[in-house]
């Protein structure tokens, strides 16, 4: 009953809503009021919304804060009803309610492709918020993903860290041995579990075909016939297990949420957790006197083929019945500028999408610089899936997996199922 | 001695016809409620009628591309596996719950039905999980089932394996995971309507049943117990009802895992309607699940007036 509930709530936004926008500003004129929505913990997004008022005198950036988890429903169903902010944090691809080409494939987003930005952000940025040959969103930054660990704790340990694959189950079964969990992982928690399978993933493509995310997006490679992506994704879960065998996760870790695990680490019960560096300020907040570092997963035993997953941070994108198209327009161009994309990056703890000569990397990420500037990376495959199901599966069979309720096989075959599904 | 008497007031039983005026007693003209009903209609019936509606077609819940489908939402919800073991999940966390949940209820009441001189406080404490909010409440019980936490370290201690049990992390006991969390938050709410309905028990057929020697435990299931009907059937209702519906906790513990072992249909529809954007199968889903409350609502209704 709740979920008539809410559906019924939602169908009687859509019933009530009229009008759009939130301006009465000239169409020509960077003037009057627009407004952003965004989810909760953009600080940045203050800054800037201050920074071009004052740039543009006359204007006016509301912010409409949602918490991540009604932020989908909210502004769909306010879309729905022609009552959406100008402005829009979504997500890139199409594996969500509101991903960029969902919302466009709908018709809902102004086409941003002639903006000044476009060319700097790089095909695989500018690729997730494509659809049709057309850009629709500004991505701002991007979050690494990977073992973000206590060095202090790592020269304690007398441990290295691991190069290869085979140097990765050493390095778990040295730490294990004295009694700290090396990678802790809540499992408890839908995405988390999936990660190191994915990270795993990447660098088993990637390091492969350099252009598999292009070749996807062109549909030279399709998900549901895709050799080198059934291949990848079978050697990657089989890696996981292999991973989980030499004690690389701690027991139980199903058992574990992701808050949980990030607390083994600042309690020093753990010498590291994967994850998003978004998140991993989480992790020095709980305890501010460890110092930190990041490295990437390898999943083969030549550390050359090592590929830095990265997660897309938040993009924005304007709403084509925006009242104020140009002010809408003229806040992205402003987010667009290099000097808003530091700050971005620097408050969501992660990195602009592409390494400039000057990009620096903060403290905590320099780890994985060496990766990042020679642009050995690749984004989530989340982010080009066709569909959010497939990810709900996948995150389903690895934690059977890890529970030794299914095997490698059945595993896989139940994801590919998802995305022929789709 | 005089005794006097008095005869009540003829009761008049002619039905009256509606008074101009607002005279006392008049009947409230059928327009008065016009305005109410419109609005009623506006925001509830209209849309839920709308939501039934698209049941029925292929929705995404973005735009206006709506084709309708006939039942084939509804072929899909019972030819997949996951509406069936959700459906599954549901009964099994509603008849838990209601069952043990009122038991406890019952037992809390009878014993806070006493003198016992710490009753107020241990009242407003038994209460006081009711108003928590669920998500917190999940979140809490997260840090107390979480492996080498309280609850394992007991268990352990209990002479289960080292680590002690997994609840949450573990298919096999998720789920009583999650009706032990739902149990907890609302058998404070379940003493509560018992204990509001052993005060209205009088006093006077207590005591003349105690004066014909009948014990504690007679006079409890001849004379309270029967008398207890009335808060039996809200409870059990809204029991069942929450239960059916069971959404917070899961989300706020689970999400449905590990694998699918506590997906349950609230947790589906939304997975469905608002991560798959199968807006349609999501709403098909949410009417089976008024389909079913009001069914089995209906059914035990009738089943405790019969018995009346």
């Amino acid at each position: 009953m709740v979920g008539a509930v809410v559906l019924t709530a939602a169908t009687a936004l859509t019933a009530c809503g009229s009008g759009s926008g939130s301006s009465s500003a000239s169409k020509d004129a960077i003037t009057g009021t627009i407004r952003v929505s965004a989810q909760t913990d953009q600080p940045y997004l203050q800054d800037a919304a201050n920074q071009f008022e004052k740039l543009h005198p006359g204007t006016k950036v509301q912010l409409v804060e949602s918490p991540s988890n009604t932020y989908q429903t909210t502004i769909r169903a306010q879309l729905d009803a022609k009552h959406a902010p100008d402005v829009m944090f979504v997500w890139g691809g199409a594996g969500n309610a509101m991903a960029t080409q969902q919302l466009a494939k709908a018709g809902m987003l102004a086409d941003l492709s002639d903006r000044p930005w476009v060319k700097n952000m790089g095909d695989t940025a500018n690729g997730l918020v494509s659809y049709d040959n057309k850009v629709y969103a500004l991505n701002t930054y991007a979050n690494p993903t990977g073992v973000f660990y206590n060095t202090d704790m790592l020269s304690k340990l007398g441990v290295s860290i691991p190069k290869t694959f085979t140097e990765l189950l050493s390095f778990c079964k040295d730490v294990s041995s004295k009694g700290i969990v090396p990678i802790a992982m809540g499992n408890q928690t839908g995405y988390l579990n999936t990660e190191v399978p994915l990270e795993l993933v990447n660098t088993l493509i990637y390091s492969k075909n350099k252009n598999f995310a292009a070749d996807m997006a062109s549909g030279k490679e399709k998900w549901t016939t895709s050799d080198l992506w059934k291949s990848s994704l079978t050697k990657a879960h089989e890696l996981y297990l292999q991973m989980n065998d030499a004690k690389c996760f701690q027991a139980n870790s199903t058992g574990y949420s992701d808050q949980q695990a990030r607390q083994l680490v600042a309690q020093e019960k753990a010498l590291g957790v994967n994850i998003i560096s978004a998140a991993a300020q989480g992790v020095q907040q709980a305890n501010p006197k460890i110092k930190y570092d990041m490295f990437e997963i390898p999943a083969t035993d030549n550390p050359d083929d090592t590929i830095l997953t990265m997660n897309t941070g938040a993009s924005y994108a304007v709403n084509k019945d925006s009242t104020n198209l140009k002010t809408a327009i003229a806040f992205i161009d402003f987010m667009g500028e290099d000097k808003q994309l530091t700050a971005a990056s620097n408050a969501a703890f992660g990195v602009p999408y592409k390494a400039g000569p000057n990009t620096t990397v903060m403290d905590g990420l320099k780890g994985i610089e060496p990766l990042y500037k020679a642009d050995k990376t690749a984004l989530w495959a989340t982010n080009f899936w066709p569909n959010a199901e497939v990810k709900q599966v996948m995150i389903a069979q690895d934690q059977n997996l890890i529970l030794g309720k299914t095997n490698v096989t059945d595993a896989v075959n139940a994801i590919q199922k998802a995305f022929a599904g789709s | 001695m005089v005794i006097t008497t008095e005869t009540p007031p003829r009761s008049d039983t002619r039905p009256r016809k509606a008074v101009r005026g607002g005279a006392a007693g008049a009947r409230i003209p059928f327009w008065f409620a016009v305005p109410c009903l419109l609005i009623f209609a506006g925001v509830v019936a209209y849309p839920t009628l709308q939501g039934m509606y698209y049941a029925f077609t292929d929705w995404t819940g973005l735009g206006s591309d709506i084709h309708f489908n006939g039942i084939d939402n509804f072929v899909k919800l019972f030819s997949s596996p996951e509406a069936p073991e959700a459906l599954g999940h549901t009964l099994l966390i509603a008849a838990s719950v209601t069952i043990i949940q009122n038991l406890l209820g019952l037992l809390l009441a009878i014993g806070l039905h006493s003198k016992i001189k710490s009753r107020n406080v241990l009242r407003t404490l038994l209460f006081a999980p009711v108003v928590m909010t669920p998500v917190i409440v999940g979140y809490v019980w997260q840090f107390i089932f979480v492996p080498g936490g309280p609850f394992a370290s007991l268990t352990e201690s209990l002479g289960a394996p080292v680590g002690g049990l997994n609840v949450l992390g573990d298919p096999a006991f998720a789920i009583w995971g999650i009706i032990t969390i739902v149990i907890w938050q609302h058998a404070g709410y379940s003493m509560v309507i018992f204990l509001a309905g052993m005060q209205n028990v009088p006093d006077e057929l207590l005591e003349a049943s105690a004066l014909d020697g009948a014990n504690a435990v007679q006079r409890f299931f001849w004379i309270t117990w029967p008398l207890l009907r009335t808060p039996t059937l809200i409870n059990v209702t809204l029991s069942l009802i929450s239960s059916m519906k069971l959404f917070d906790q899961v989300m706020a513990t689970t999400q449905g895992g590990p694998g699918n072992a506590t997906q349950t249909l609230s947790t589906l529809l939304f997975s469905e309607a608002f991560l798959y954007n199968n807006y349609g199968y999501g709403i098909s889903l949410g009417l089976i699940v008024f389909i079913l409350i009001a069914v089995i609502s209906f059914g035990q209704m009738r089943l405790f007036r019969e018995r009346d």
